[in-house]
């Protein structure tokens, strides 16, 4: 779950969540990004730098250029973990209450 | 543009889950608190991977939850924070991690024809992502091991 950890890291800088909302306004170059932010253009290639590894951005090379949009899977798949972890639990509480309350009562003492 | 500002609530929205249990409000209740060790999926869903042999709520406002293990090695899950029996249970949840990167869960139980209908929401995802930042900040790898490495191995 290498992964799940990174994506956390990503979005716990403020920054990097300001630059990953000017990606969701659609797939711009560095210079587009760090406009109107308020730290310098390699410290916003940097934070892009740290959203591409963990699978929130991808570059796109047009030419010299690099093009940066969001990659919406890594959240998704962060969301599936953290959906799917209460599901299970969920799954094996419904099973426990639905059992005939009778045969729990026997089992009851540790 | 105020970096500050830009919140985490679009990136992780709370997690919303369902499920309809075929028994009264009271006794899914039960079965969820003080009958947890019963259902818990401990091979799976621990901090002590395999390892551990119960885990408890302790069924009050304050109660801890937390799994053991046969040689007595504790581990905090969480703690009540609000207990009405037999509609409502809600708790801080820090599986793995420490009570600064707690999630709040509330578990409501309705009546829903001949049973109940349990609904989990689990929110509060800004201090797990606070504290994930205080972490880098002072060592690199440091918030491998909380909530992520760990209890994320355990259950993923």
């Amino acid at each position: 779950m290498a992964a799940y950890d990174k994506t956390l890291q990503a979005l716990a800088d403020p920054t990097r969540r300001a630059v990953l909302e000017r990606l969701r306004q659609g797939p711009r170059p560095v210079g587009d990004v760090a406009e109107g932010l308020p730290v310098s253009r390699p410290a916003v290639s940097q934070h892009l730098k740290v959203l591409k590894d963990a699978g929130l951005v991808t570059e796109d090379r047009q030419g010299t250029r690099r093009v940066y949009r969001v990659e919406p899977r890594a959240l998704l798949e962060l969301r599936a973990y953290l959906e799917g972890f209460w599901t299970d639990a969920l799954d094996a509480f419904r099973r426990e209450a639905e059992k005939p309350v009778k045969s729990k009562r026997k089992r009851r003492k540790p | 543009m105020n970096a500050e500002a830009v919140p985490i609530a679009p990136y992780i929205a709370p997690v919303e889950k369902t499920v309809h249990v075929a028994c009264a409000p009271a006794r899914a209740f039960e079965v969820f608190t003080a009958e947890i060790a019963r259902w818990w999926p401990l091979a799976t869903h621990t901090v002590f991977t395999g390892r551990s042999v119960r885990c408890v709520l302790t069924p009050r406002r304050g109660g801890e939850i937390f799994e053991e293990t046969a040689d007595g090695e504790h581990a905090a899950w969480g703690r009540v924070t609000e207990w009405e029996p037999p509609s409502r249970v809600a708790f801080l949840w820090w599986p793995g991690g420490t009570e600064e990167t707690a999630g709040d869960v509330v578990v409501t139980f309705a009546r829903e024809g001949n049973g109940t209908r349990v609904t989990l929401v689990q929110s509060g995802w800004q201090r797990l992502v606070e504290a994930a930042a205080k972490a880098r900040e002072s060592y690199d790898e440091g918030w491998g091991v909380v909530f992520g490495e760990r209890f994320a191995q355990a259950c993923g």
